[in-house]
């Protein structure tokens, strides 16, 4: 092992921490992203019966459990939801510096990478993965606990099924370097599909069912909209309201209900005739189209038009 | 009241298995363990009891007061020939942790599967021919041989244990003598674990195979797919204990299980040359013996009464008046038959998980039978995986699930043994098994119309039948308006276990295809000729609409009509 200065350990240790503070500022403060709101509504929010009727392709099955257990310690927010990445980001951070301890302090700046793509902020499985596969990593670096690599492994998958790949290759990565065919089936390779298949076996069914689309919001207009429903919400008070909605924003519209626990919203939908809802939320470069349908438009920013509809035109 | 006469009538059926058994295995001098005894006893006597039946059935002398005697006797002469044998000594024991897993597993599911199996029967097979024939040779105390159908053709070792129970509790005593092999193949796989030196391999194993959906339904189902898997492992278990001294006794009893599960289930003649390849042709003669004495009068029969030995198959070597080659060949190519999957991958989730579009489910962890390779690694496994391959070959031909029931022991074993050198894993997929296959968790994700138990079925009695088999409805028309020698033509298959007349089903024989043909070209004259005095037509039948437009014309009168069913008299 080569060695190391004790400032650079602390520095290393300094700039991991800091950047880990700001993954947690960011996750407390950003509006929620259609894709989050779209896991939280669709596959976190029901029940598990519901979900599985819903014969929906859940890819972050194993994110989608934890962020259940979460929100349901600490209601429904954009940081109850996120808060299970963080904690993988923890995981993720010791898992760096383990790694870092054996092979090389550059290492952690690598390491260090994958905050900045957001992982461990964000309210989806990809940081779960990530920091499960380098766990897995610093194991087989580590030449123990070969079963928890296997686990590690399968969790991975459980956690993003498109990890599936990487953790084929680290499996086989790590049979390379090995050269030990029992023990690498017995303690790696049953372990990692035994996992896998316990959390994916049932949501498996549904793999090749068709998938929603719902176009990611940009940070600005995930802003805009939490503006838009604030705006919303004031104006319709207490009453009993339909909503309509673009696709990208009608998961973070029931997002927000269940937030807010708004129970005189209904759920919105994404049906685009607005004759069914009491208001619609627009694209703004659609603002045209509420007038030509007689929408009293009730809120316009950059990125969106909230519009009520005009009971006397009918 | 019911249940109690289906318990006590079962239970006579096994305790009579299990005294002829016990008799057997004692003149053929073969020495097992504790455990192991019980169960060969059970399964070899089952095999001795559907002979004697077959006898009494030949010369329609299958009596309640036969059986009572027959069976108390054979009974306390097994009790009599015990008092004061030495207690065998027990196989190698199964770890603490694991007879708690299994016996916690076994009887929270045991006792699901009991409640279901002592309600009445409602099985579409079970209360269709199975117990159909039953029924039709419990009215004539013996085979009805003017009667001609292909499931009346079929070799019926499984229905001569059920008339025994039916005669004491009649349909669900049925069920349960099924659902006593149900019970002995886990254990089965438990002492050949044990025997083998990989006790918690057979835990784990049994455990799978007992949890499975498709094993719980058609075993608490008067169906014969559990005893014929029973069978089927009981003669791969006895060559293995034996190999090393494979004696003419061993390899007699061995070829009576293969014969049995032959004279139940036309699938399982390939435990015959299975059985002989496994132990490399050595003492084939006693093999071949044994699997005579048990098959050879269900051939005899058929031979005699249908000129087909095979009946209801191989009509173009053996042809005759009751079934043709071609109609045959129809039937089996409707069972060949799959829906429409819209992937491998769909195909694979329905036969383990969703079990809607096929009849059944094995459950979620055989997902994880391509492990089971691995076992390749241990010799023990590579014949598991061989056994398995071998009685899969059926379910190639048949689209039912429970067709690969008799394959699933093995494969469980295999999959138990390539799994057992990684910890906590066997426990982990046995509780998974466990847990998913539970009747109230499978309904969560499950196909709401998959085919599998649905709880504890404490429910029994007329309306239990009615809400489930609709021809149940008709069952007091049918007996005030049609009489006892009379005869019901039907296009499709019905209830026959309930209701008391016999029915020439459209498909199932070339008196029924004349019928039917001549129906579809507008005359019941034929039904008539044919010495059927009613019709049986469904609302969906093709005739159906014609018949109630102009009953005149067609020179029929409606009798009766329930659940989209019209009893019609031909005039």
């Amino acid at each position: 092992m080569a060695q190391r200065s004790t400032a650079s350990i602390k520095v290393a240790l300094a700039v991991l921490a800091a950047v880990f503070a700001v993954e947690v500022y960011r996750a407390a403060a950003r509006p929620i992203g259609s894709d989050e709101a779209y896991l939280y509504d669709r596959f976190v929010r029901p029940t598990a019966r519901q979900v599985l009727a819903s014969e929906l392709p859940d890819r972050d099955v194993l994110y989608s459990l934890l962020e259940k257990r979460s929100v349901g310690l600490f209601r429904v927010s954009p940081f109850s939801v996120r808060l299970p990445s963080l904690l993988f980001g923890i995981l993720y951070l010791f898992a760096v510096w383990q790694l870092a301890r054996r092979l090389s302090m550059v290492a952690v700046a690598a390491g260090a990478v994958p905050l900045f793509w957001d992982c461990f902020s964000r309210a989806d499985g990809t940081g779960a993965a990530v920091a499960l596969l380098l766990c897995a990593i610093w194991l087989a670096v580590e030449r123990r606990y070969l079963n928890l690599i296997g686990s590690c492994l399968g969790l991975s998958i459980a956690a993003q099924t498109s990890f599936a790949i990487p953790a084929a290759v680290v499996g086989l990565a790590v049979l390379a370097f090995w050269r030990r065919w029992a023990d690498w089936i017995d303690r790696l390779l049953i372990p990692a599909v035994v996992v896998a298949l316990v959390f994916l076996v049932l949501p498996l069914t549904h793999a090749y069912a068709p998938a929603e689309s719902t176009p990611e919001l940009t940070a600005a207009q995930a802003a805009h909209l939490q503006s838009a429903l604030q705006a919303l919400r004031i104006k319709a008070g207490s009453d009993r309201i339909r909503i309509g909605a673009t696709p990208a924003a009608e998961p973070v519209v029931n997002f927000y209900r269940a937030q807010y626990r708004a129970g005189n919203w209904e759920r919105a939908g994404r049906d685009d005739s607005p004759e069914h809802f009491d208001y619609y939320l627009f694209p703004a470069t659609e603002a045209a189209a509420a007038a030509q349908r007689h929408l009293i438009v009730i809120y316009r920013d950059a990125d969106f038009v909230v519009a009520h509809r005009s009971y006397a035109a009918m | 009241m019911a249940a109690i006469t289906a318990i006590l009538g079962a239970a006579f059926t096994v305790g009579v298995c299990l005294a002829l058994g016990s008799f057997l295995l004692r003149w053929l001098k073969l020495e097992f363990c504790r455990l192991e005894w019980t169960l060969f006893a059970f399964v070899s006597g089952s095999g001795c009891l559907s002979l004697a039946v077959f006898g009494l059935c030949a010369v329609h002398q299958a009596r309640l007061p036969v059986f009572l005697a027959g069976g108390a006797g054979a009974i306390g002469g097994a009790l009599w020939q015990a008092r004061g044998t030495a207690r065998r000594q027990p196989l190698p024991a199964l770890p603490r942790s694991w007879t708690v897993l299994f016996a916690i597993v076994y009887l929270l599911f045991f006792a699901c599967y009991f409640s279901n199996a002592a309600a009445p029967e409602i099985s579409p097979d079970g209360s269709g021919y199975h117990l159909g024939n039953v029924a039709r040779d419990w009215r004539h105390h013996g085979f009805d041989w003017d009667y001609h159908s292909i499931y009346s053709s079929l070799g019926q070792g499984m229905e001569m244990l059920f008339l025994v129970a039916f005669s004491i509790g009649r349909h669900p005593a049925a069920a349960m003598v099924h659902m006593a092999f149900q019970a002995a193949l886990p254990l089965l796989m438990v002492c050949y674990g044990r025997r083998f030196g990989f006790p918690r391999v057979g835990a784990f194993a049994g455990l799978l195979v007992y949890a499975c959906p498709v094993v719980g339904i058609a075993g608490i189902s008067a169906y014969n797919d559990l005893a014929v898997a029973t069978l089927i492992f009981a003669g791969f278990y006895l060559v293995e204990v034996n190999y090393a001294q494979l004696s003419y006794k061993v390899m007699f009893l061995c070829g009576l299980l293969c014969g049995y599960s032959y004279a139940i289930k036309y699938t399982a003649w390939l435990t015959l040359p299975f059985a002989a390849g496994l132990t490399r042709g050595r003492r084939c003669w006693a093999l071949c013996l044994g699997a005579a004495a048990m098959a050879g009068p269900w051939m005899v029969r058929n031979w005699i009464w249908l000129r087909n030995p095979a009946a209801p198959f191989l009509n173009s070597w053996f042809p005759n008046p009751y079934w043709s080659a071609a109609a045959e060949h129809q039937y089996l190519a409707g069972l060949r038959e799959y829906p429409h999957f819209k992937s491998y991958w769909d195909f694979i989730a329905q036969v383990t998980v969703l079990g809607g579009l096929v009849p059944g489910m094995i459950g979620p962890a055989f997902l994880l039978l391509p492990l089971s390779l691995l076992a390749l690694r241990h010799p023990r496994g590579r014949k598991l995986l061989v056994a398995g391959a071998v009685y899969s070959i059926p379910a190639f031909f048949n689209t039912d699930v429970r067709f690969m029931i008799p394959a699933l022991p093995f494969f469980a074993l295999a999959l138990g043994l390539a799994m057992q050198n990684s910890r906590w894993i066997l426990p982990i997929v046995a509780l998974f098994q466990a847990f998913l296959c539970w009747p109230a968790v499978m309904d969560a994700y499950c196909d709401p119309n998959a085919w599998r138990v649905r709880g504890f079925q404490l429910r029994a009695g007329s309306p239990y039948i009615a809400s489930h088999v609709g021809d149940y409805a008709l069952k007091d028309a049918i007996e005030r308006w049609v009489g006892p020698n009379q005869r019901i033509f039907s296009l499709a298959g019905r209830a026959q276990a309930y209701l008391d007349r016999d029915i020439v089903v459209g498909y199932e024989s070339s008196q029924g295809i004349r019928i039917q043909e001549a129906l579809l070209n507008g005359s019941a004259r034929e039904a008539k000729s044919e010495g059927c005095d009613f019709l049986l037509v469904n609302d969906g039948d093709a005739v159906a609409d014609n018949l109630k437009q102009n009953p005149n014309i067609w020179g029929v009168t409606e009798v009766a009509k329930a659940n989209g069913t019209t009893l019609y008299r031909i005039d």
